[in-house]
């Protein structure tokens, strides 16, 4: 293998190089690819994260919390309250549950003006740190909720920055990317949202792409944000007590970005009897399931009964194992498989892959029932991903996250704060789990190539290149992170650098690294 | 996110004392690669997002229902301290914009009511999302109507995005640019020479650069812009008059979710937006003859005012649309009045007004976009829904 191979996997399938690591790399590129496909212990486990369930149960925390001192005000100037009563009928139980929605939609807006404040951030940001204090304020709570999500992404991007499995960060990345969740919906988002990739994506990203979809489809997150939790069948026992209906957002993103892909063979009567069939697909709240708070549950008094007709299939009714017998022949359909490799040979190679290499995924998906290791494995092996020495060449722009990403693995930057790392992603345009849409970030040379972000990551780089003490020259630093790949051009004008900050700053901004 | 936290922004001031040469600007400024807008008509879109309070905006004081029903936040009836500033029909409009009041009776404003995109679930995002993909539904396009709409002209004219993301309304085929002022510290000019000639054999990263450089250049010193909304209302003007600038810019502001203590927000925010709307006039200078503003919201607020001396979330909400080439001073649509069997669930405004037929009628006799586009690609499967007429010149 060659220098040039080292190269290619360290930048166009892994994150970046770190110093010296081109060198490491060098002796077997292939092994080094493949051992992080089968080594499965890069994990954020030993971070002491909170999971989805603490994460929700945080929020309907906050949400009695503030209850609580709302009363006691009231009850200050002279108002009585209202008695709960303790055994509820499950039609209270319904209007409780109905409640609690309302008040959720209307934190939308605290969630973005929250976000402005760096006030706010700075104290979030040190939120879980603090001793748990046996009552808390609704203030309280409310740092904490966003102090894991700051936490959250602190952690995975330091992660991203240390580890030498950097490929597998990549493949992580590219798949909570395919089932995009945003934390801005509202509160209860907030803290949920960044669970999902270490829950449902961390533990399948070289396993069945079903048990993905699986995973991802019932995760709280998917579940809240694209409104399944609440979707209720309109002969379901809900339904008939109240006219709260169903939503076809999960269905519809199921089937079109998920699995099948845009144009794969459904039509919109396929999402409805889709949708119907994973009413009832909830999660645990003070309502219902007081015992289960934050848990995914089916709750069959939201599900709409009878048998449903998918894609000329008929699925009986069956509880929650309707939607799990549609979901398996969604990922067996061809057009996943087409859709799946598309996405893949895009991300990882050019906005242009060449057709054969799309070919080659989609049959190693097709063949392995969707086993991710064999895809991920036919991806490292496929010679288009792998062009001959000294025709490597930096195709894919290099999306903000992933820029930086680079430029904390190339100066080892794993020191900065997690309100630093929070407000640098802001900054660049891409705060992970806020791309805005289910389909996730755009992933096109376009849309990263505007003038406000390269502007954006010239600014950064120079305050990058400020930081930089007790390191090789510019022109050598460059030389061990892109080797063969260091361009004549790159390499004179780092060369003739007036200082050495300011070759540091041009060294972020080369297109070997604003490319990979 | 917001126009409180500037985004970036490279110094203009040392480029253009000691490198301006070197980097190719001429004194003018403006290398920028945009078509010229359809005969040189300019378009703007100002989303006010967080829905802003249509009724205490353009205020129906004739009406004793909206007096009745907000006890402590009403705006007073003109002639009365703090009232509101006479329009037309017993309309008239917030004390805080004196500014756009002037531009309504001096016939380069009219006003939408009781006006709303197709969609009445009273969620911001939601409601945010319909507004700029032009569809009935929250996902119904991953693209905006403003982008569709540039594709729809046979040589798009290109447009500017005030802001790090591109919004949804601008997202598309159609290629455009973005703006955003910074909150870093800028490059210094050499490196950004440097960094120019990194990208000799990168031409895309170059132009991206480049645009940067000169786009920045047209804007000048970001200090001398105002700050706030007018900062940004500002940056847009000077780039759409420039040679060769944009046809078309999109701007958010947000802050409009009054929940609570509305009288005081509002007044304050109003205040920001007239500043700003007066700044745009002033930079766009000549061009002012030429442009059009839209200025919209996700939704309007409730009639009655809530426990917090704020509204909540309602459907029918109020709609601007301003410039040179306005035929102004209209009350655009229907009233569809505030007595209790004419609100919307009994406590919104009625939503009497399809916001895709001002869209719709901006887009046709301002752009010349073809009605068949308009009814198919740029609002799809809104034929039902025709263009207002008359509004422009």
């Amino acid at each position: 293998m060659s220098a040039t191979d080292a190269l290619i996997a360290a930048h166009r399938f892994g994150m970046g190089a770190r110093l010296g690591e081109l060198q490491t790399i060098t002796p077997d590129p292939l092994t080094w690819l493949n051992a992080q496909l089968t080594d499965v212990s890069s994990t954020l486990d030993s971070y002491g994260l909170i999971s989805s369930a603490d994460a929700v149960t945080l929020f309907y925390d906050y949400q009695s919390a503030k209850r609580d001192e709302e009363k006691a005000a009231s009850a200050a100037m002279g108002f009585s309250s209202t008695k709960q009563s303790v055994s509820r009928t499950n039609k209270q139980r319904l209007l409780a549950f109905v409640r609690d929605i309302d008040e959720i939609k209307s934190t939308e807006l605290l969630v973005r003006q929250s976000l402005n404040s760096e006030d706010f951030i700075s104290k979030a940001a040190e939120a879980p740190d603090k001793a748990k204090a046996s009552t808390k304020s609704s203030e309280e709570l409310l740092q904490e909720i966003y102090g894991s999500l700051l936490q959250d992404i602190s952690v995975r991007t330091l992660h991203a920055t240390i580890t030498p499995a950097s490929f597998r960060e990549r493949l992580v990345r590219f798949w909570t990317d395919h089932f995009s969740v945003d934390f801005n919906k509202n509160l209860i988002t907030v803290p949920t949202a960044v669970t999902m990739e270490r829950e449902a994506i961390r533990p399948h990203v070289t396993g069945k792409f079903y048990d993905m979809v699986v995973a991802v489809e019932s995760h709280q997150a998917m579940l809240l944000y694209l409104d399944n939790w609440t979707s209720i069948g309109p002969n379901s026992w809900a339904g008939q007590q109240y006219g709260y209906g169903l939503n076809e957002n999960l269905a519809r993103e199921t089937l079109e970005l998920h699995t099948l892909g845009v144009g794969g063979g459904y039509s919109q009567a396929d999402i409805i009897e889709y949708a119907k069939a994973i009413t009832g697909w909830t999660i645990g709240n003070p309502s219902f399931n007081e015992d289960t708070i934050g848990a995914f549950v089916f709750q069959p008094l939201f599900h709409e009964p009878g048998d449903r007709t998918i894609m000329g299939k008929t699925y009986p009714e069956d509880g929650q194992n309707q939607a799990l017998s549609a979901l398996q022949d969604f990922v067996r359909h061809p057009s996943t498989a087409n859709h799946i490799a598309r996405k893949l040979a895009f991300h990882f190679h050019s906005d242009t892959p060449p057709q054969s290499l799309i070919d080659r995924l989609e049959t190693a998906f097709s063949d392995s029932d969707g086993d991710l290791l064999q895809v991920s494995m036919a991806l490292v092996s496929a010679p288009e991903m792998w062009p001959a020495s000294g025709n490597a060449q930096f195709l894919k722009l290099r999306n903000s996250e992933e820029f930086l990403v680079a430029a904390y693995r190339a100066f080892d930057l794993k020191d900065l704060s997690t309100q630093q790392v929070f407000n640098v992603f802001d900054l660049m345009g891409q705060t992970p789990f806020s791309a805005g849409s289910p389909a996730g970030w755009p992933d096109d040379e376009a849309s990263w190539a505007s003038s406000s972000i390269i502007a954006a990551r010239l600014n950064l780089s120079v305050l990058i290149g400020n930081l930089i003490e007790n390191a090789p020259l510019p022109p050598d630093y460059a030389s061990d992170l892109f080797g063969p790949g260091l361009s004549d051009n790159s390499l004179q004008i780092l060369s003739g650098a007036f200082t050495k900050a300011q070759g540091y700053a041009l060294m972020l901004m080369t297109p070997e690294l604003q490319r990979r | 996110m917001s126009q409180d936290k500037p985004r970036f922004h490279i110094n203009r001031r040392g480029l253009l004392k000691g490198s301006a040469g070197v980097l190719g600007l001429s004194a003018s400024g403006a290398n920028l690669a945009f078509a010229a807008g359809p005969e040189g008509r300019k378009l703007v879109v100002i989303v006010l997002r967080g829905a802003m309070d249509g009724l205490n905006v353009v205020v129906p004081h004739y009406e004793n229902r909206y007096y009745a029903k907000r006890p402590n936040i009403a705006i007073p009836p003109p002639g009365e301290p703090g009232g509101a500033i006479p329009l037309m029909d017993g309309f008239g409009l917030h004390p805080a914009l004196p500014g756009l009041a002037a531009m309504f009776n001096k016939g380069e404003a009219s006003f939408m009511h009781a006006a709303s995109a197709p969609y009445n679930k009273r969620s911001h995002f939601d409601g945010q999302d319909v507004l700029e993909n032009g569809t009935d539904s929250p996902l119904g396009t991953l693209d905006g109507w403003l982008n569709r709409a540039l594709s729809a002209l046979n040589l798009s004219p290109g447009a500017v995005g005030v802001g790090q993301i591109v919004p949804l309304i601008l997202k598309g085929e159609a290629s455009i640019t973005t703006w955003a002022p910074s909150s870093l510290p800028e490059a210094d000019p050499e490196t950004i020479e440097e960094t120019l000639d990194l990208y000799d054999n990168d031409l895309v990263l170059k132009a991206a650069l480049q645009g940067a450089v000169d786009v920045g250049t047209l804007i000048g010193d970001l200090n001398q812009l105002g700050s706030g909304y007018e900062q940004l209302t500002r940056a847009a003007g000077k780039l759409l008059a420039a040679d060769g600038g944009p046809g078309a810019a999109a701007i958010s502001f947000i802050g409009w979710d009054t929940h609570a203590d509305e009288s005081n927000i509002l007044s304050s925010n109003l205040a920001n937006l007239n500043t700003a709307l007066l700044g745009l006039r002033e930079e766009l200078g000549a061009q002012w003859a030429n442009t059009a503003v839209l200025m919209m919201t996700e939704f309007g607020r409730t009639l009655a005012e809530n426990g917090t001396t704020g509204t909540d979330h309602g459907v029918g909400g109020a709609a601007f649309l301003m410039g040179g080439a306005v035929k102004g001073g209209q009350m655009i649509g229907s009233w569809p009045g505030l007595s209790p069997v004419d609100l919307y669930e009994g406590r919104d405004v009625f939503p009497a007004n399809d916001l895709r037929s001002l869209f719709k009628g901006v887009l046709r006799d301002h752009w010349g976009v073809d009605l068949a586009a308009l009814d198919t690609t740029v609002f799809p499967q809104s034929a039902g829904v025709g263009p207002k007429n008359n509004l422009v010149y």
